[in-house]
């Protein structure tokens, strides 16, 4: 590999145990490695704050035949991102008529691009309520789905069904988060037999601060940090 | 304009509509840069096509309402237009160019806008930055959206279910129907080729 691709395998975490160290080894004495490693992490946290609408839509990357491939396991791509419908390469400019005005600039550009400018910030009318947000499970082992809806400002409703039943000492927990070290819980539940659960409580923060809602499997003596066993997803965009 | 040259700068719609690579976007680029440069009527349309959703994104995420960023992005457009002939390739890309005009509109107005009454508890949480810094922030990461489509979509796929999502590898690895061992090697390769993409446009 070369020093850029050692640095993204570096910061990727896909290096093993030995290939670490010996980077790890390397950067105290070589100054261009140590650049290159700066600058991708310059790069991966950009990519880590980007919101939903600045990403590409990921449904048609998705092999067939992965339960992903019909949307069931990639939440983001239920509702595709505000800005990849209005300007991306799915072209929704081709509604737009263009007609060659021979006059002011401006007064040529509000005839060509009227409404349509509208739909490059939002991608669509925001008049409507917000669509239900599904959750759906990292690594699918079984039918396992959550929606959260919006039935009052600030309030949560959030119905699960078919998760897996829990030991004793276990909980779930709903989180609104970006990160591992950006995230508020927000409500714990059990559930019973048939996997079902509804729950509607007053959110602690807007969803919209965050990326997307998360619900984890936690152990009652282990404390209250998120326990990184991520059971469901969804992206708050 | 002589028939001949009107035929040379025509720009395909169509076109946009498909994912491109590197060089295909370079050469589309040019394109328009030359559209612009002799004042194609098609040519705003054709910016707005291929660049309105990281321009539009950028002015959404940099403004505090809808129809500031609307009204924002209008001028932007225009200016664009007005400027066209001054566009020099040579200096900077083209999105890397009109980013440059959204940024300034953007400062323009925020600075303009008196200040929304907040609660009292967040006036003590918040951190004022001065405009500039924040919009820079946000400005790069959308010049980092436009070099995702630059890169195989399936590695942009991969780059959003690890960075958006959240996913470890393994996760990726089997929400894509791939070894662990491809989304490994695919994910250095794209994270790479951003890198690549980067240091090109810093070069300029």
């Amino acid at each position: 590999m070369n020093r850029r691709e050692l640095a993204a395998a570096y910061l990727l975490d896909s290096l093993d145990e030995v290939e670490r160290a010996e980077v790890e080894r390397r950067l105290s004495g070589d100054a261009e490695l140590r650049a290159e490693v700066e600058a991708t992490r310059a790069l991966t946290t950009r990519l880590e704050a980007l919101s939903g609408p600045a990403w590409p839509e990921v449904g048609a990357a998705v092999s067939a035949g992965n339960p992903a491939s019909t949307g069931a396991g990639a939440p983001a791509t239920s509702e595709p991102a505000a800005g990849a419908r209005s300007g991306s390469e799915s072209g929704s400019g081709r509604g737009w008529r263009v007609r060659p005005v021979f006059a002011l600039a401006s007064l040529f550009l509000v005839a060509a691009l009227g409404f349509g400018l509208g739909a490059l910030l939002t991608g669509g009318d925001s008049t409507r309520p917000a669509p239900a947000i599904v959750l759906r499970p990292l690594v699918p082992t079984g039918s396992e789905e959550a929606t959260v809806a919006m039935p009052a400002p600030g309030e949560m409703l959030f119905t699960a069904e078919g998760l897996p039943a829990l030991k004793s000492g276990q909980y779930y927990e709903i989180w609104l988060m970006s990160s591992a070290s950006r995230l508020v819980p927000v409500a714990s539940f059990r559930v019973g037999p048939d996997g079902h659960a509804q729950i509607r409580v007053p959110l602690p923060a807007a969803p919209t601060s965050y990326r997307y809602f998360d619900v984890s499997r936690q152990q009652v003596s282990e404390g209250t940090d998120h326990s990184a066993d991520s059971v469901l997803r969804g992206s708050t965009s | 304009m002589e028939a001949s040259n009107r035929k040379v700068v025509f720009l395909s719609r169509r076109a946009f509509g498909r994912r491109r690579d590197s060089r295909a976007g370079d050469a589309e680029e040019a394109r328009i840069a030359a559209a612009l440069a002799t004042r194609d009527p098609e040519a705003i349309a054709v910016v707005s096509e291929r660049f309105g959703r990281f321009l539009g994104g950028f002015l959404g995420e940099a403004l505090p309402d809808r129809g500031s960023a609307e009204e924002v992005l209008q001028q932007v457009l225009v200016e664009v237009w007005r400027r066209g002939p001054e566009y020099d390739p040579s200096r900077a890309s083209l999105l890397t160019w009109m980013m440059t005009i959204a940024r300034s509109r953007a400062i323009d107005e925020r600075r303009r806008r008196r200040p929304e009454p907040v609660e009292p508890e967040l006036v003590a949480a918040a951190v004022e930055e001065p405009p500039e810094a924040e919009t820079d922030e946000l400005l790069e990461r959308w010049r980092v959206a436009e070099l995702l489509t630059r890169i195989p979509h399936e590695e942009a796929t991969m780059l959003r279910l690890r960075f958006y999502e959240g996913l470890a590898q393994p996760e990726i690895a089997a929400r894509m129907g791939m070894k662990l061992g491809t989304v490994k090697s695919r994910m250095v390769n794209a994270l790479a080729r951003l890198r690549d993409l980067i240091e090109e446009e810093e070069g300029r």
